[in-house]
This record gives C-alpha cells, structure tokens and sequence, in this order.
C-alpha cells in the first residue's frame, strides 16, 4: 500500500518535470504579459514613467479617428479575405480530390508556398508589381486596356490590392486541410447521391459543403485571426497609407509603441484586438458549429 | 444514352476544371518566379515597360553587390541561428510536454493541458509590449536570446507532438517499463524515436516560423549586425532609392531557403497542417 503511494508519488513527479519547462515559458512569455497588458492598459505607461489613469487610454482611443479608420480597415480586410479564401479553398479542394497524387501534391504545394516564404520578400516583390512606373501591374491593365490609376494611391485599389496579397498567402493551408478531409468523406455518399441523379454542383452543395462545415468552421477561424493581423503588407507596400486608408489595427498598436512611443495606448489597442478577435471567434463558433457525423 | 451524354459533360467539366485550377496555381506562383527572374536582371532591365519576361541579359551582380555592400553574411548567419535555436528547443520542450500529456496520468493534467492551449487562441502581438518591457528588464532587446525565448513557448507545438505521441501504443512504453527502463530513457530511446515523424514536422514548422518572423524581430533587434534576412532586406527597400534587381535579389535569399525546404519536405507540411487541424 505504502509502497504504491510513493510509485504514484514518483510518476506525477516525473509527468511534473517533463511539463514544467512548457509550463515555465508559458508562464513567462504569454500569461504574464498577457495580464500585463491589461494592466499596462490602464496606465500612462512610456517606459520610463507609469502613471495609472484608469479608462483614459480606452476613452481617447474612442475618439481618436486613425484608430476608428485602422478598425475599418482591418474589417474590410477581413470581409476581403476570409470568405474568397474559403470559398476558393474548397473548391479548388474538391476539383484536384480525385486527381492523381502527382497532380495533388502539384497544385498544393503551388498554393501552399507563397505561405512559407517570408511575407517581407512577398511584399517586396508586389511592390515591385504594383509600381505605378515601372511595375507589371501598370502594364497588364494598360494591356486590359483599364484606365491608369495609382493601385497603392487610391485607398479602394488599395485595399482590394493588399488584401489580394494577403489572399495569395492565406489559401495554401485550407486546401491541404480540405483535401485531407475530404479523403475522409465516404465514396458510398456520392454514389448514392448519383443514383438518385444529383448533378456535381449539387452534390458539391448538398454532401460537400455540409460534412465539411467543421474543418470550414476551424478553418475560417485561423483565416480569421491571422487576417485580423494583418501587418507586414501594409508596413511595407503602403505604411497605412494613402492618408491612412489601408492602415490597420496592428500597424496602429506598433507606430503608438514603437514610433510614438506611448506604450499605454499600444497596450490598449492590444486589447481592444484581442477583445475583437475574440468576440468575431465566438460568434463564428456559433454560426458555424454543430455536430456532424459520417 | 443520357448517361453517356451526362458522364461526357462531366468528363468535360472535370477537365476544364483542373486545367483552371493548375493554371491558378502557377498564377499563384508567379510573384515568386518575377522575383528570382528579376534577381538577375539588371536594374535597368528590370525597369523596362514593357518588361521583360526572361533575364535576356542574366547578371549575378546584384548577388556578389548585395553580399559585397551590405550585411547581408551576416543577417543569413543569424536567420540561420536564429532559425535552428529556436527549432532545436521548440522540439525539446514540446515533446517532453508532449509526452507527459498524452501518456501519463497526474493531477491537473486536463486543466493545465486547457491553459496552455489557450494560448493557441491568444495573437502574441498584443503581448508585444509587455514581452519588449520583459525583454529591457532582463538586458536581452537585442540579443540573441531576446528574438529566440518567446518564440520556444509555442502551444501549437506542443499540441501537435501530443497528438502524434498519443498514436503511440501503450504496449510499447509498457514493455520498457518492464525491462526496467528509467523514465529518461523511456522518453529518449523510444519516445524520441517513434515519433520522430511528428517531431520532424514540428521542427519544419518552428525553423520556417522562425526564419519567417518579422514582427518581434522589428522589435527586438535594433542594430544591423543583429538583424535577420526579413528585416535586412525591408531596410534595403527603407533606406535609399532602392535598386529593384537588387532587392529582389535580397529577396530570393530571403525565399529560397524555405522553397527549398518545403520541395524537401512537403509530406511533412502536409502532415503537419492536417494533424494540427483534426480535433484530438
């Protein structure tokens, strides 16, 4: 009896000692600053004096119309980006799922490697496309024949351009998640489903687009939150420009903090994204969930 | 009859499809291919309206002037430290976590298991500030260890090597049991190894993670010895009126390594993305 107390005792130990480096970082660089935000919210905090104002930062950042535009912007984005990714996703998914693997595995990785070169080389090289002098993007639409306009100039082609950026980034992990689970669709649903003399398109809406809603719901969550931080795109082809028209929520927290050097309001503005990013989560969670099974 | 006609229409509709599809997909790579091709243009040519499809002219000076007049030996050394760090000790901490969530037994387990993947759910840029504040405090802005010690805490790590551990079957750490294997060398003679294909797609992950970071390193590097590929190549495009062949070709350096390894390793990719979004 005793002697089996002390094994128990001696393996929690050993599962304590094998966690306690994660449990130390977590600890260290999320949960600690993750309060210290909050806190540092209610402060007038500029990395020499703090001083504790209450709900001023949370008030002026209300009032305050560059931060009100970067919340629209980074909306806009959003409703640019999440649902073409997906929609994009599945269908290009349910397209190349009964192509041979070389094909797969092709249009995958073509999808898919935009997302693993660095966004700052991307951003270089659309920049390049879309200058008004000496980029591609000029001569396709003069080709097009599409009048001439400025792509980064104006805040509407701007938006649509960055987001389209964003957009080439964000398809590769749907596909790869989609064509994973459509594997797992049962062939005996889609053969009945022909019995019974449904078309592919109504397959695809009626089999498809159901039994895939919970990797579409995890899905348009992640695409969710990465597009709610958008960041380097817009630091580096436009720096929130024309007059702010494309800035977004994170580019405000890091000129606030890092140009302006008000860490208060930059912690503040943390917040209030993650707050969004939350409530946008749930909401999705929502909409989006239910049971299914196959 | 009309099943023929059908199954001809479809026959017809399924190749339309695909070939719109890969045609998306080198359209979709395109930016990637402007990028290298325009890495060996010369400035001028890359300036040409309109442009020119193929380098006709293929330079490699704008390589031998990027190495040549920036730091750009030195921001590869330190991607590629930075980079490995950080892979090395994410796989670490992660797979002895792992392990411990996914096949041992001990009070809190679930509890702590639930906190720790809330972090997937929390965006470390709103931390950015208190971990800069963290990072002044104990002298690292600017250091090695400043860029590499957030990023080491990465949930989704962690969660991926427990759900591949938890494949693993009992009989087997059951057996080591038996034949007396202490618990260290349970987890480093049969642990490790069997799921060394999990820890392998962790690994890929974290290094391109790492090497593709750009927000923190903004941050935390301030000088430009310390700097990264990323934020070397956005200074190149900051700082003077910037010669398009060669950032360009500042920025091929900055890809082709991950190209590279996502040719190599792309069973990994995918089996990673997959693992992490089926609901263990």
């Amino acid at each position: 009896m005793d002697k089996s107390i002390v094994a128990n005792m001696k393996r929690n130990v050993w599962a304590y000692t094998f966690i306690l480096p994660s449990v130390i970082l977590f600890g260290v660089f999320y949960l600690f600053p993750f309060f210290d935000s909050f806190k540092l919210s209610f402060y007038d905090y500029k990395l020499i004096n703090a001083d504790f104002i209450g709900l001023k930062n949370y008030t002026d950042l209300l009032k305050n119309e560059e931060f009100i535009k970067s919340i629209v912007n980074t909306f806009l984005f959003v409703v640019c980006v999440v649902p073409s990714t997906i929609i994009f996703s599945i269908i290009v998914s349910s397209i190349i799922i009964d192509k041979s693997e070389f094909t797969r595995s092709f249009v995958r990785g073509a999808f898919y490697i935009p997302a693993v070169v660095s966004f700052v080389a991307l951003s270089i090289v659309w920049g390049w496309i879309f200058n008004p002098v000496s980029g591609l993007g000029q001569y396709i639409m003069q080709i097009l024949g599409i009048e001439y306009v400025d792509i980064l100039g104006n805040r509407g082609s701007a938006i649509i351009a960055l987001s389209f950026v964003v957009f080439t980034t964000a398809i590769g992990q749907p596909i790869v998640v989609y064509t994973a689970a459509l594997g797992g669709i049962p062939e005996s649903l889609y053969e009945a489903a022909g019995i019974d003399g449904a078309s592919g398109i109504q397959r695809f809406l009626k089999i498809t687009v159901p039994l895939l809603r919970p990797t579409t719901l995890f899905l348009a969550m992640i695409c969710t939150i990465n597009t709610f931080q958008t960041f380097v795109v817009v630091q580096l082809l436009t720096a929130g420009g024309p007059n702010g028209g494309t800035s977004t929520i994170l580019f405000q927290l890091y000129r606030t903090a890092f140009e302006y050097n008000n860490f208060g309001l930059a912690s503040t503005i943390g917040i209030i994204l993650f707050m969004i990013i939350l409530v946008i989560s749930l909401v999705q969670y929502k909409v989006l969930s239910t049971d299914v099974e196959y | 009859m009309s099943t023929k006609k059908n199954s001809k229409r479809k026959c017809v509709s399924y190749t339309v499809g695909i070939i719109v599809v890969i045609a998306l997909a080198l359209i979709n790579l395109f930016p990637i291919y402007w990028m290298i091709s325009g890495s060996f243009k010369t400035n001028a040519a890359a300036r040409k309206i309109p442009p020119q499809w193929f380098p006709l002219t293929p330079t490699l000076e704008n390589y031998t002037e990027l190495f040549k007049a920036n730091s750009a030996v030195r921001w590869t050394f330190n991607s590629f430290v930075i980079a490995i760090v950080t892979m090395i000790l994410v796989c670490f901490v992660s797979s002895m976590a792992g392990y411990a969530f996914a096949k041992k037994n001990f009070p809190f387990k679930n509890i702590i298991f639930w906190i720790l993947m809330s972090g997937m759910m929390v965006p470390y840029q709103i931390m950015l500030i208190p971990l800069f504040k963290l990072m002044s405090v104990w002298h690292m802005v600017n250091t090695y260890a400043g860029v590499v010690l957030p990023a080491i805490a990465f949930p989704f790590g962690l969660f991926l090597i427990r759900q591949f551990i938890q494949t693993i079957p009992n009989e087997l750490l059951e057996a080591a049991r038996i034949d007396g294997c202490s618990e260290i060398r349970t987890f480093a003679n049969i642990v490790i190894p069997v799921s060394m294909p999990g820890i392998a797609a962790l690994a890929i992950f974290s290094f391109v993670n790492s090497w593709n970071d750009y927000l923190w390193q903004l941050v935390i590097i301030k000088s430009n010895e310390m700097k990264t590929l990323p934020l070397g190549v956005a200074s190149l495009q900051a700082s003077r009126i910037p010669n398009i062949s060669s950032l360009m070709a500042g920025a091929s350096v900055a890809s082709i390594p991950m190209i590279i390894i996502f040719i190599l390793f792309q069973k990994y990719f995918t089996k990673g993305i997959t693992m992490g979004a089926v609901k263990g």
